[in-house]
């Protein structure tokens, strides 16, 4: 069946074919929610909270593309989970072990563990950068950078004019290359070329 | 110009660093490009800056997916369909529902002021009933001397048909010519000239006994008083219309005088027929009569009218409690459909 039909069985209120479309997506939402907030407990609130209110708005769905209007539930999920969390923060410890125990994906078999570590080291470097990022950054160079959505996509997801997109990367950009420079000088230059091509 | 009002108060660094971003992700247009290719081709510093954040895309393109957690599926239990979907049908049923109960609402309103006007007019008809009553009766009860001195001659009692005639051509105040058929009636209509003309009474009821007075007269003639006409002959009739018009001339003749006006030869001629009046109470039967002509209408559109207004105004309660009631629930499923 394909992704129209299951949206109007949906908007029917067949729970199920909402579920399929909630397995085939939330692997994309949940990465996301992931970047934009940082760890993984807040990302999986943010989530839940997002297909819940999707399936709540599922009648508003008038047509275009599903995974952008997922995106915007999302994006404002975690609008309400970060304001939510700077009421209460999270100890640094708690989010180091959580990180440590979802990293284990990142091994590829056929690289040896030198390469892996330096692959690891760099993702988190990466990720630690953009958690230092303002939250409307943030979000803006995940959707960017990270989803590869265009601008006029995260105008629409973030509900802000292109000007504004553009200016919000373009810092983005600034400050992520400022953080990681150091970074990239520590990788070494046969690294730095493979990457490049 | 809403770019240039943008970039007042940022620095040239600024707008550099936004113009490669926008490089970057083709964002540029087509005369923007060119430009910012030719700054590329002479500003070394720029082209390692464009460099770098073309590696730092890149990596953040290749951050590899993480698993999820756990299934986010919605458990059936809590997000179950029924009752939306039970809302979401009901709510176009309920809107009809609450349209269809307001309108008949109006209507049951608009029947229900439209009986009480109507209701109103029976009940003021049936109030004027007593008054005719009380009118005719004190007529009688001062003329119940003035048949006494008029004694049949000849003949015996007239059928009742004629009293009974005669009674209702006493009950019609506005007509003062109408031209009595027995003495009886003669002597209490010319009282009753009198009477009315100090205090004029509009009786609808009689009027559809006699309608004017030009029909009185008439009415002499209908088939009704055809039994009185029987025993009178010609001359007794010319009497009689010099009696009426004798009776028109004169505008407020007191009772002495309207008794002088009529002629004393026409109450004989009257009274020499077999009238055979018995000492039946005027009063009863005129007022008996009246009754029965004036009562039974009235009752009739009363006894009508009365209950279907009270039926409609229940009908108008019930309606406008429906009415809320379904306004109610129409807006409960239009928030949870």
């Amino acid at each position: 069946m394909d992704e129209a039909a299951l949206i109007n069985k949906a908007q029917d209120g067949d729970l199920a074919a909402f579920n399929r479309l909630v397995i085939t997506y939330q692997e994309a939402v949940y990465n996301v929610a992931y970047r934009i907030m940082g760890e993984p407990q807040s990302a999986e609130d943010a989530t839940q909270e997002t297909f819940i209110s999707a399936y709540q708005a599922l009648k508003r769905f008038r047509g275009g593309s599903f995974k952008s209007w997922l995106m915007r539930i999302a994006t404002n999920a975690c609008y309400d989970e970060l304001r939510r969390r700077k009421r209460r923060p999270q100890s640094s410890l708690d989010r180091i072990t959580e990180e440590n125990e979802s990293f284990a994906f990142l091994r590829s078999p056929d690289e040896g563990p030198e390469q892996a570590q330096q692959r690891l080291e760099m993702v988190k470097a990466i990720e630690d950068c953009l958690r230092e990022l303002p939250d409307d950054q943030r979000i803006t160079a995940v959707l960017g950078d990270v989803e590869g959505y265009n601008y006029q996509e995260i105008a629409g997801i973030t509900g802000v004019s292109l000007g504004t997109v553009k200016s919000r990367m373009s810092r983005a950009r600034s400050k992520l290359r400022d953080c990681l420079q150091g970074v990239k000088e520590l990788l070494p230059a046969s690294y730095r070329l493979t990457t490049n091509t | 110009m809403l770019n240039f009002l943008r970039n007042r108060g940022r620095s040239e660094r600024e707008l550099r660093q936004e113009t490669l971003s926008a490089y970057l992700d083709g964002e540029l247009t087509p005369a923007e490009h060119d430009r910012f290719e030719q700054q590329l081709a002479q500003n070394s510093d720029l082209r390692n800056e464009l460099v770098d954040s073309q590696f730092w895309q890149q990596q953040m393109r290749n951050l590899p997916a993480r698993r999820v957690p756990r299934n986010f599926t919605l458990d059936p239990v809590l997000y179950g369909p029924p009752q939306r979907q039970f809302w979401g049908s009901a709510y176009p049923a309920l809107r009809a529902a609450t349209a269809l109960t307001a309108f008949l609402l109006v209507i049951a309103l608009a029947a229900n002021v439209y009986m009480s006007s109507f209701s109103t007019d029976a009940v003021s008809q049936a109030a004027l009933v007593p008054a005719l009553e009380s009118a005719p009766m004190q007529a009688v009860e001062v003329e119940e001397a003035a048949p006494q001195e008029i004694v049949p001659e000849e003949g015996g009692a007239l059928p009742e048909e004629e009293v009974t005639l005669e009674a209702e051509m006493v009950a019609d105040q506005e007509l003062p010519a109408a031209p009595p058929a027995t003495p009886f009636a003669l002597e209490t209509y010319t009282d009753k000239e009198s009477e009315a003309a100090e205090a004029p009474i509009e009786i609808t009821g009689a009027e559809e006994l006699m309608p004017a007075e030009s029909a009185a007269e008439e009415s002499v003639e209908e088939p009704k008083f055809s039994k009185q006409e029987e025993p009178l002959d010609e001359a007794l009739r010319e009497e009689l219309a010099q009696s009426l018009d004798i009776l028109e001339e004169t505008s407020e003749p007191p009772l002495a005088g309207a008794r002088e006006a009529v002629p004393t030869e026409v109450a004989e001629i009257i009274a020499s027929e077999e009238l055979g009046i018995e000492e039946v109470p005027p009063a009863a039967n005129l007022s008996g009569q009246e009754e029965e002509m004036s009562a039974p209408m009235s009752n009739t559109s009363s006894a009508v009218n009365i209950p279907l207004s009270l039926g409609l105004e229940k009908l108008s309660i019930g309606l406008g409690l429906l009415l809320i009631s379904l306004a109610i629930l129409t807006f409960i499923a239009y928030r949870r459909r």
